[in-house]
């Protein structure tokens, strides 16, 4: 299985949970994965995720004026994101748990 | 305009002059992208549409300002990465889509509509050929719309961009079928329901359909409309004219063919020379 297919699932829940730190937007949100790790992502994979999102009216987005100058699109957690994150937060520790006991009784870790 | 218009074509300016800031090579990436987002479909919401690229452009900027290419920020597979965009736009509401196959449906009726009146004698329309013609021009924008979102990422190796003229052969044999179906539904639909229209009905009907068009034309600012104006005033000036009982004879019959022929001309000929001037402009923009 590919890095990229891993990824897939886990970007939405790394987004939300970013979102909800703090407003942000498309460029700002690649330099903060990038720079946790996610060296390989793109702004091509961000926005679908974020169009996503929006749609699942799991973020808002509102066009505000940005320090750069021009207004921009910034993106805050919806309540309804807020439930969403805690949903993934446990899904993802569940998983988390399952994989590494996993890899440990294999002996593989 | 309503407000939602107004704020796309905002947005839309707003991104022109953002673009310019972009280098020659990203902004080559980003007019590609926007032109394969834009062409996606005729049925998405365009704010939607035109805010999303908005956002793009401005997040290309600020990567080339940090010493990346668009490239590398976007991501080489444009083509795969714009169809995630795509699946993801907003489609436009009911009236809106309404309102999107308005145009080329006006467009193509007026024409239909000129074409009836330029014609002497009682005002003839035949309801099945409108009919046909707003299909034949919904099919068209869609199509048009289509071929140029395919020929935005063709491959390098594709014979329709290694070969002009294999491009300006499949371009004439495209327009020739579409002007040939065009004909076909002009000149070959059966006529079981026309209506016609006596004097002075017809006139006031050609007068009320030009103001109307014109009014809908300048007030909604349908820039790219303009050039069609003179045409559409001198081709209701002959058909009103020869509506109007003596005025044929006046001027006699020979003289009133020369006068509809050069009117057509006329109207022809400003159409290209406007339309070319706009696309010039737009062009430097």
């Amino acid at each position: 299985m590919s890095k990229t297919q891993m990824l897939k699932g886990v970007l939405e829940g790394c987004v939300l949970q970013i979102v909800a730190q703090h407003e942000t937007y498309g460029y700002q949100l690649v330099q903060e994965l990038r720079a946790v790790g996610f060296t390989d992502v793109i702004g091509g994979t961000i926005y679908p995720i974020l169009q996503k999102l929006e749609k699942k009216a799991l973020i808002s987005g509102r066009m505000k004026p940005s320090p750069e100058g021009p207004r921009r699109k910034y993106f805050s957690i919806t309540p309804d994101g807020k439930a969403e994150l805690t949903a993934f937060l446990q899904d993802w520790q569940e998983i988390n748990n399952n994989v590494k006991r996993i890899f440990k009784l294999g002996g593989k870790e | 305009m309503n407000k939602k218009d107004t704020r796309t074509e905002k947005l839309r300016d707003e991104t022109n002059e953002l673009k310019k800031q972009l280098e020659e090579a990203n902004a080559k990436f980003f007019d590609d992208l926007r032109s394969y987002l834009i062409t996606s479909g005729i049925f998405y919401d365009e704010e939607d549409v035109t805010e999303q690229i908005y956002n793009v452009c401005l997040d290309l900027i600020e990567a080339q300002e940090n010493g990346q290419t668009a490239e590398e920020y976007f991501g080489k597979d444009s083509r795969k990465l714009a169809n995630s965009m795509i699946k993801n736009f907003k489609h436009a509401g009911l009236k809106e889509m309404f309102n999107i196959t308005l145009i080329p449906i006006g467009i193509f009726w007026l024409i239909t509509f000129m074409s009836d009146f330029a014609n002497s004698g009682a005002l003839k329309i035949n309801i099945l050929e409108y009919l046909l013609m707003a299909g034949l021009s919904v099919a068209l924008t869609c199509i048009v719309f289509s071929l140029v979102h395919k020929s935005i990422y063709l491959s390098e190796n594709n014979i329709l961009r290694k070969s002009k003229i294999a491009g300006f052969i499949a371009g004439t044999v495209f327009f020739a079928s579409f002007l040939l179906l065009f004909l076909s539904i002009s000149l070959w639909t059966p006529d079981f329901l026309t209506i016609k229209i006596a004097y002075p009905y017809d006139t006031i009907l050609i007068l009320a359909l030009a103001l109307v068009s014109i009014t809908w034309i300048i007030s909604s600012k349908q820039v790219y409309l303009y050039p069609i104006t003179p045409f559409i005033i001198l081709i209701a000036l002959v058909g009103i004219i020869q509506r109007i009982p003596g005025i044929v004879d006046a001027i006699g019959t020979d003289n009133f063919k020369y006068l509809s022929i050069g009117a057509t001309v006329i109207g022809f000929l400003a159409n290209i020379i406007w339309s070319r001037i706009q696309v010039n402009k737009l062009s430097n923009d």
